[in-house]
């Protein structure tokens, strides 16, 4: 019990906390400086692909956050011990699934800005975390997917279970 | 469900209640109203022969194959 209240709690804390970021990029984008990718270049040089890329990582990272959300809701559905809920296994459902596509929307982008960089002459491969981040999240997604999966069958055993007189 | 349970039937015919039956075979009577109600998905072999047990009966006289479902 007390492993899920504090579950729940950094949940919160990791959603409010990126919560504030969307916030903040909403408000810095028009006026600073942003760097995308490894590209340091001043938004008003900015050309279209250079804006795709950002709206695109913009809605990933929307995409992520109601990911977040999701898993938040579920969190506060593991305090009242109803592991075998709906609400649980369709929380975790949606949550892996939000994930699973920020993952590979995020992992699309760095391809992307990796091909961009080939006509210019340059072949970068560098080992950071912006390659381990996209990759994480994909195997998270896909785990939510396959425990809520799990949990549905454990769930149908279970009233079965019930049932046997 | 295809399998139809004739519990109520047997304990009218020997004039037990389900309380009575559940006491004795040493179920509840929960478990009591969800094998009459048709809402057990299985039974296990032990309840069953209590069950024949205490009323005197077949397997055959509770349980009902129909095929309409």
């Amino acid at each position: 019990m007390k492993k899920a209240i504090l579950f729940k709690r950094l949940v919160d804390i990791l959603y409010i906390l990126h919560f504030i970021g969307l916030i903040g990029i909403i408000f810095i984008i028009p006026f600073g400086t942003v760097n995308i990718n490894q590209v340091n270049i001043n938004i008003e040089n900015w050309n279209l692909f250079y804006w795709l890329i950002s709206i695109v990582s913009l809605v990933a990272y929307i995409i992520f956050l109601r990911g977040l959300y999701y898993l938040r809701k579920m969190a506060r559905f593991l305090l009242s011990n109803k592991y075998f809920s709906d609400s649980i296994i369709q929380n975790l459902k949606k949550s892996g699934n939000h994930f699973l596509y920020t993952g590979i929307m995020s992992f699309t982008l760095l391809v992307a800005m990796w091909i961009s960089k080939l006509p210019g002459g340059k072949f970068e491969l560098i080992y950071e975390k912006n390659l381990l981040i996209p990759l994480f999240l994909t195997i998270i997604g896909m785990f939510f997917i396959i425990q809520s999966n799990a949990l549905n069958v454990a769930k149908g055993i279970k009233e079965e279970n019930e049932l046997t007189v | 469900m295809a399998i139809i349970i004739n519990l109520d039937v047997m304990l009218a015919k020997r004039k037990m209640k389900s309380k009575e039956l559940a006491e004795i075979i040493g179920i509840t009577t929960a478990n009591i109203s969800i094998l009459k109600s048709g809402k057990a998905k299985a039974i296990r072999f032990s309840t069953l022969e209590s069950i024949c047990k205490t009323l005197d009966c077949q397997p055959a006289d509770i349980l009902e194959y129909s095929e309409t479902d």
